[in-house]
């Protein structure tokens, strides 16, 4: 019996041998199309992006209009050619140089967000506000209103770098997370809401930026952010302007700990990047 | 058992006799999916790119409800672009050179990939976050050598490519578009009106509009106001309509300029018509009030005034500053008719002013006048009980009493007179009152909106 079973079993693997064997010739290796990128000839801005960003840093910049890599459900549109290069300079002049003298280049290449998205006009919400930017893991800034950056404009491009600094301030907490003392020291004041508060109402309540009122994170991102734009005598004279002394002693334990938390967790001299940056910011819109 | 081992055998010897069979099935298509979109892409940049001047593109953004644009294209193999369009409006003469790609989304997809004239209607910076409801990606949706239709992704504009000619693209390239443009700017921005003399007798007023890009012509039709309008985009010669307009016997598809007569015409048939700029619209003057203008001021200092109105406004001025018992006097400025449309009323406003040591203190005495038409046109000023005073745009109930009796002699004359009221046959937008009872007085007030 057992052996009967053997030779049924044999011929039936000879079967499904054979029905196997049907040679039936696929392509298995057609190119897919789309796959691999866009496939564009390269001008001078492609071939700069390259040498600037791609080729030291690992780091992808998007300018060309790829749906799937914005917001779909938003109306938006790609920049001007003209606008990229001096964006993206600016870019590495006051983020990118900066933590590189003071933190090392082997920081910027690790923790530096791999692929930039840029995007001409603002990104709208229905209740009006605007995203001037947006970080998604750690991985990828999308930035927006590129068509309005001019070199000249001081408070457009610091505007526009307190936007690249703010997204990777919060790489920098995802990685390791700001002290749980920093959510403590204004608890019961962030809202989704931020936007009804006047920039006034906010400094008055220990906040940086009406939008830092939105949670935690972003108010430990917008004071890392903001104090390396704006400089330490800007910060100082307004905080020292400030009449509500509750909300000025909120803003200096902020301060605090956003100093000591680069210097503990990344070895950051604080100070010293701040003053880096303003002269990066200086030299670059003279 | 046996049994069994019949069936197993049969079993097998099938799957021995079956398993080597060819496959019946017929391949709906020879080559995949992947390479046939794959060769679509490449057949259209290659259409898209051959055309030795290129495309003249026409498009209608917000699902093809608003107003026309034109776009003239020269694509290269190579995803370059360069481009001229109405958008640009008096840099209309500057190419831009852009980028494109046509790339497999659910269909293939012509893409404006970098910034240029089509995303100022896209952009959402100009409308709160929407745009124009415009679109930067265009499916294709029928391709020839001569034509493309393409669709919009999100808000389904449509677009079409038409080959362009030699001339036209020569013309395009010399700045074409933007003398068209300019001289539309210069018949709107002018006093006149165009009008359009219909062979038929009628007439109907033109107002072009660069902005919507529509154009709609406003008309007399069974003693009420009719308007037809048509959504239209620059070419170099003039501008073409989306539809063609259709009245009084003509069928209006563009306006084509005339640079030696410095006007548009249209041709209808076999007839030529051109557009006349004149100092009054077409429209008679009792349709044209409320639709046009509202207000006449009835201004001493227009050049040809009579001097039987400059001698009355000198008149009734000095009356009430001589009414005033107490400083500071009360000194007329502007009088004029305001015609509230909601209510089919006249405001007759005397504006006057006080000047204090510190201040002047700005002010409006106002009457009100039921207006009667008479069937030979003659117009009666019917006053109504109710007075007013306007002061910081808001209207107080009754009005100053020296005012009311230093302009009595003119509202007399108001009153108790009917009138003639046409536009002037001198001055752009104005118009005069001539007395039936009294011939000598004539008044004649500047129009405004």
């Amino acid at each position: 019996m057992k052996t009967k079973l053997k030779i049924y079993a044999f011929a039936l693997s000879q079967a499904l041998l054979i029905m196997a064997c049907k040679p039936e010739a696929e392509n298995l290796t057609a190119k897919v199309d789309g796959l691999g990128g866009t496939v564009y000839t390269k001008n001078t801005t492609d071939n700069w992006l390259t040498d600037n960003f791609t080729k030291p840093y690992n780091i992808e910049v998007k300018y060309r209009w790829d749906p799937f890599e914005v917001p779909l459900n938003k109306t938006l549109v790609p920049p001007y050619v003209d606008k990229v290069r001096p964006t993206m300079e600016a870019v590495k002049a006051i983020w990118i140089e900066p933590y590189v003298k003071e933190a090392g280049l082997d920081f910027i290449k690790k923790f530096c967000p791999k692929q930039y998205i840029l995007v001409g006009s603002a990104n709208w919400n229905t209740d009006g506000t605007i995203i001037l930017g947006t970080a998604e893991g750690g991985r990828k800034v999308v930035l927006y209103q590129i068509n309005d950056f001019d070199k000249k404009n001081i408070a457009g491009v610091k505007e526009m770098l307190h936007t690249i600094h703010h997204e990777f301030a919060h790489i920098l907490h995802q990685n390791v997370l700001y002290p749980l003392a920093f959510k403590q020291i204004t608890p019961g004041t962030y809202t989704s809401n931020w936007y009804n508060n006047t920039e006034e109402q906010a400094l008055d309540l220990g906040y940086i930026s009406s939008y830092a009122m939105s949670s935690a994170d972003e108010d430990f991102v917008e004071m890392l952010s903001i104090m390396l734009v704006s400089g330490k005598a800007e910060f100082d004279a307004r905080v020292n302007a400030m009449t509500n002394t509750v909300a000025k002693e909120a803003l200096r334990k902020k301060e605090q700990i956003v100093v000591d938390y680069l210097t503990k967790t990344y070895g950051i001299n604080y100070r010293s990047l701040q003053t880096t940056t303003q002269a990066a910011i200086a030299e670059f819109t003279k | 058992m046996k049994m069994q081992k019949n069936i197993i055998l049969i079993l097998l010897i099938s799957i021995v006799a079956f398993s080597c069979e060819k496959s019946t099935v017929d391949k709906l298509f020879d080559e995949s999916a992947n390479t046939r979109a794959a060769t679509l892409i490449e057949k259209y940049k290659t259409q898209l790119a051959s055309p030795q001047y290129g495309w003249k593109g026409t498009y209608y953004p917000d699902g093809a409800t608003g107003g026309g644009y034109s776009f003239y294209l020269k694509f290269d193999i190579y995803g370059g672009l360069v481009m001229y369009s109405d958008v640009a409006g008096l840099k209309a003469d500057q190419a831009f050179e852009t980028t494109y790609q046509v790339k497999s989304l659910q269909k293939p997809t012509l893409i404006f990939d970098t910034y240029n004239y089509l995303h100022e209607l896209v952009n959402p910076d100009y409308n709160g976050g929407t745009g124009q409801f415009a679109d930067l990606e265009l499916s294709v949706s029928d391709a020839t050598d001569d034509k493309f239709t393409l669709i919009g992704t999100r808000n389904r504009t449509e677009m079409v490519l038409t080959k362009l000619s030699s001339a036209e693209y020569e013309n395009v390239k010399s700045g074409g578009i933007k003398n068209i443009i300019q001289n539309t700017v210069d018949i709107i921005s002018s006093d006149s009106y165009t009008i359009i003399n219909f062979p038929t007798g009628e007439k109907a007023d033109v107002f072009i509009d660069l902005n919507t890009k529509f154009v709609t012509l406003y008309y007399v039709s069974n003693n009420n106001i009719d308007t037809k309008e048509a959504a239209f985009y620059t070419t170099p010669t003039g501008i073409t309509f989306k539809n063609p307009i259709t009245i009084f016997g003509s069928s209006i598809q563009e306006l084509i300029w005339d640079n030696t007569l410095k006007t548009y015409y249209y041709t209808s048939g076999s007839n030529r018509v051109n557009l006349v700029q004149s100092i009054k619209p077409a429209m008679p003057f009792y349709y044209a009030l409320g639709t046009y203008f509202s207000t006449l001021v009835l201004d001493p200092n227009i050049a040809t005034q009579s001097a039987s109105y400059k001698a009355l406004y000198a008149e009734i001025k000095a009356k009430t500053i001589a009414l005033s018992t107490a400083a500071p006097t009360r000194v007329i400025g502007d009088i004029y008719f305001f015609y509230i449309a909601e209510d089919g009323v006249f405001a007759l406003v005397f504006e006057y002013t006080r000047t204090y040591t510190d201040r002047v203190d700005s002010f409006g005495g106002v009457l009100f006048y039921q207006p009667v038409v008479a069937a030979n046109g003659n117009i009666t000023f019917v006053r109504q009980e109710q007075t007013a005073t306007l002061q910081d745009g808001e209207l107080f109930s009754g009005i100053s009493p020296i005012l009311n009796e230093g302009v009595k002699k003119f509202t007399d004359i108001i009153e108790t007179n009917s009138f003639n009221w046409d536009f002037d046959t001198v001055e752009t937008n104005t118009a005069t009152l001539k007395s039936i009872q009294n011939p000598s007085i004539i008044i004649k007030g500047t129009l405004y909106n």
